[in-house]
């Protein structure tokens, strides 16, 4: 379902650029950081889990705003194509600057959203909104859509500057204020490792649970999406078929006297009124409505993706962890075993010292293996505390996002029926004879 | 030649008609003669029924019961209850009876015999439909209704007898011959094309006929479709209802309940457009006899036009014998007319004979003259009588319509104040979440 290019799983050798990797390596994380400002980093490097750490939550989050808006078309004699401005307020001292001011092409927020995932395995990256458009109704260069996109663009980064971990992340930097950003892209691509591992099925109920409930949520964004697009397609029909119901009144009407006339005029003006809220209604549906039902279902593989990653971590250290054991067995075999028939012995070697040889092969191994053992149990501890604690963050978005979702619909509905109401109430105290006017009856609700 | 014939225009040579009644057309519907404000009349009840017919065949069809009971304790028109079975073509045959009798009647019409204009929920263009046949049976309600409000129509005995004598009707209507006459001025209906000086207030009404049936064409097509996009539109939402419930089984939170209730709240909402609906077919269907009504508008039209016609046929036929006595009188001097040559032939007419045909000219004038004069007096009568009837029409159609488009207001509140509630409460869910 998902339109990201990005279907390959990178490598899972932690790089470079992923803090908490590099700070195992040396507690200096970013050379241009300063000591007082980034306490965040400190901590960053002594602990392993980042919810632990009581000051990333209760600090205040707009160290750093991001916004994208203003599309602008451009056009060369090779392509056209839309850019975007991306503005960046912080005061963070890891920005040498407070301000900037850039703009950026839709392949640029891909080649971002690429490198941070690379860059943290373990940690959810929000979705893209997608390359193409589906059904081909509207084109690239149409209003709706390039609001539509700069507006999915604009959560897509207001959600990264937010995270705990990835806004500190150097390519998000050098996307948000570099000026020569075509050079640092290229040089960036080339640096990438690429190299996909199978995934492979491991047992891990916790995280399977996780699995099994994010792919149906993804399932039923999709199904709501869909039923979304088809009232849209419905709603715009409505509004084409009250335009031509108003003018079939206005029509009879005048053939009608003058007790008549009037009233059909007044239905058909009211007609005439609804049809324009239908238009509201259809609008906020597009741009409102149909979006984040489409970000969640994109937003819910995005999870599964990291999932995946975490159980190739989880698959690589049970793989290692029976190597280990093997080798383990066959060391302590060894003594018992006869190395006559060994292909040492064969060559012309002494079976003893062929047994020798081999118990010393055998411990380097062991030692080997231990301590990359040790290396990727760590790292699998560490991917599944970030992702718990990622998933944690992601489903508190994630109720936030779907409540004010929904109640964003439900009040538009609510005004489409209001607006309607008023046009329809507004006409019948003129279309009612003062003495005899009833009482408008109530309905049971 | 026939006998008097005034207050009847269809006459035909030996055929005896009952007159109609000519009553007074001053008074509103409030007469306390009057059949509507004595009986509740209903019509309810559609049944299917099979009987033999001819040799081997059997033939089904529906019946209708109809009930009349009196109103107030003094009702003089019926004892008791009433009730019978009626089946469409008996209404159908009572409504020709009814059109060829009272001719300056605008007959009320009945409603269709196939469906049209009807958007479909489930194909319901079967006669033996049950959403067919309930609103024929409201529109054989709303047509009796009509007839028996109506002070001339409302006395016919026929009338009387068709909702309350079950059997023996069709022989009844078949007895007043009044077959024969629809059939002979159907034929004058096609001649009246030549009509030289028709009313002009008929000619406006004709107009006002087509116009009538254009617009209420065009109107009940559009809300046909209109109908079926809200009714869809409804439908559509009801489909979040299942998408929601099955979310919220991954849900174990606040989110969970919302979704649980939001279901709710989603499909009953969607299925509150079935009644709705409903009640906008009615209305519709309301609707649908005025347009219906402009062929009786139409008739009567037509019926002014097979009078006028006889009218300037006679008026004609007057001037051609006078044209032709005084050819007599003068003597014919033109040498090669059929008369002139005649004369030189067979030798001219003698006195006496000259004489005979004067006679037998200013008999024919006389007599023509008569007719004419009868035929314009009728003409005439017809013309103020129709108007009268059309005013009455007019009157109950302002009523009518006005009643239609408040009803149609009336719904339209209802259904958008029921939308404002359902999606205040569905939105109010996920408020509290947020709150939260």
């Amino acid at each position: 379902m998902a339109e990201m290019e990005n279907e390959q799983l990178s490598s899972v050798e932690p790089t470079q650029n992923d803090p908490l990797q590099a700070a195992k390596q040396d507690t200096k994380v970013n050379e241009s950081s300063d000591d007082d400002g980034e306490l965040e980093f400190e901590t960053f490097s002594d602990k392993l889990n980042i919810e632990d750490d009581e000051t990333i939550k209760k600090d205040d989050d707009d160290d750093l705003y991001v916004s994208v808006d203003d599309p602008d078309k451009h056009i060369t004699t090779m392509e056209t194509y839309i850019t975007y401005r991306v503005m960046t307020k912080t005061t963070r001292s890891t920005f040498d600057e407070c301000e900037f001011e850039v703009r950026r092409r839709y392949q640029d927020f891909v080649w971002l959203r690429e490198n941070l995932i690379e860059d943290h395995p373990t940690f959810i990256i929000p979705p893209l909104p997608a390359k193409f458009v589906m059904k081909g109704m509207l084109d690239r260069f149409s209003s709706t859509f390039t609001e539509t996109r700069c507006n999915a663009l604009h959560k897509f980064l207001y959600r990264i500057s937010k995270h705990p971990v990835v806004s500190f992340n150097d390519h998000f930097k050098t996307f948000l204020t570099s000026k020569e950003f075509s050079a640092a892209r290229k040089q960036s691509f080339m640096s990438r490792v690429s190299g996909s591992l199978k995934w492979t099925k491991v047992q891990n109920p916790e995280f399977e649970e996780v699995l099994e409930n994010v792919t149906i949520f993804g399932e039923k964004m999709g199904v709501a999406d869909r039923i979304a697009e088809r009232l849209l397609l419905e709603k715009r029909e409505l509004i084409t078929e009250l335009r031509e119901f108003a003018p079939t009144f206005t029509e009879w009407a005048s053939s009608e006297d003058d007790v008549i006339e009037p009233i059909m005029q007044s239905v058909s003006s009211s007609l005439e009124s609804c049809a324009e809220e239908a238009e509201k209604n259809v609008k906020a549906h597009e741009l409102e409505f149909l979006p984040p039902l489409k970000e969640y279902a994109l937003y819910a593989d995005a999870v599964k993706q990291v999932l995946k990653k975490r159980d190739i971590f989880q698959s690589q250290f049970e793989r290692c962890n029976e190597d280990l054991k093997r080798k383990k067995d066959e060391k302590d075999n060894l003594p018992k075993s006869d190395q006559s028939y060994s292909i040492g012995a064969m060559l012309g070697k002494n079976p003893e010292l062929v047994r020798e040889q081999k118990e010393e092969k055998l411990s380097q191994q062991i030692e080997e293996l231990s301590i990359r053992r040790e290396m990727l149990s760590d790292d699998l501890e560490r991917a599944n505390t970030n992702l718990r604690a990622d998933l944690d963050r992601w489903n508190e978005l994630k109720i936030k996002d779907v409540a004010e979702l929904l109640s964003n619909f439900a009040q538009s509905q609510i005004n489409y029926h209001n607006g309607c109401l008023s046009a329809w109430e507004g006409i019948l105290p003129t279309m009612q004879d003062p003495e005899e006017k009833e009482e408008v009856m109530d309905p049971v609700t | 030649m026939a006998s008097s014939d005034d207050g009847d225009i269809f006459e035909e040579e030996g055929v005896e008609v009952p007159k109609a009644p000519i009553k007074s057309v001053n008074k509103e519907n409030k007469d306390d003669k009057q059949m509507l404000s004595q009986l509740k009349i209903t019509v309810s009840d559609p049944e299917k029924k099979t009987k033999q017919s001819g040799l081997k065949m059997q033939e089904t069809f529906v019946v209708y019961l109809i009930e009349s009971s009196p109103k107030t304790e003094d009702s003089t028109m019926i004892e008791e209850v009433s009730s019978l079975w009626r089946r469409y073509s008996e209404f159908e045959l009572l409504r020709n009876y009814l059109v060829v009798t009272y001719p300056t009647v605008i007959v009320p019409p009945l409603p269709e015999k196939r469906a049209n204009f009807i958007w479909t929920k489930i194909t319901a263009t079967d006669t033996f439909d049950a959403d067919f046949l309930e609103r024929r049976r409201g529109g054989l309600e709303s047509f009796l209704h009509r007839i028996a409000g109506h002070s001339k129509l409302g006395c016919d005995k026929l009338v009387s007898d068709f909702i309350t004598k079950e059997e023996g009707f069709r022989e009844k209507v078949t007895a007043t011959g009044f077959q024969a006459k629809s059939d002979s001025w159907l034929k004058k209906v096609n001649a009246s094309l030549r009509v030289k000086q028709p009313d002009i207030r008929f000619e406006q009404l004709k107009c006002y006929a087509n116009q009538l049936h254009e617009g209420a064409s065009a109107l009940l097509k559009v809300r046909a479709k209109l109908a079926e996009r809200v009714y869809g539109i409804y439908k559509i939402h009801g489909n979040y209802a299942r998408v929601f419930k099955e979310w919220a089984l991954t849900e174990n939170s606040d989110l969970k309940l919302a979704l649980q209730k939001a279901s709710n709240e989603v499909e009953v909402w969607a299925n509150s457009i079935d009644t709705l609906i409903d009640e906008e077919d009615i209305i519709a269907e309301q609707l649908k006899e005025y347009l219906y009504f402009a062929d009786s508008l139409k008739t009567v039209c037509k019926k002014h036009e097979a009078q006028q016609y006889d009218v300037e046929w006679y008026e004609n036929q007057v001037m051609l014998t006078m044209t032709e006595k005084k050819k007599v009188l003068t003597g014919n001097t033109k040498a090669f007319s059929l008369s002139g040559m005649k004369a030189r032939l067979l030798g001219g007419d003698t006195a006496e004979q000259t004489e005979q045909k004067l006679e037998q000219l200013d008999k024919n004038i006389r007599d023509l003259e008569d007719k004419f004069e009868s035929h314009r007096s009728q003409a005439s009568d017809f013309l103020e009588e129709a108007l009268q009837e059309v005013e009455i029409f007019k009157k109950r159609k302002r009523m009518d319509l006005r009643e239609i488009f408040i009803s149609y207001t009336i719904l339209q509140i209802k259904l958008h104040r029921e939308g404002c509630a359902k999606w205040g409460k569905f939105k109010s869910l996920f408020d509290n979440l947020l709150k939260s």
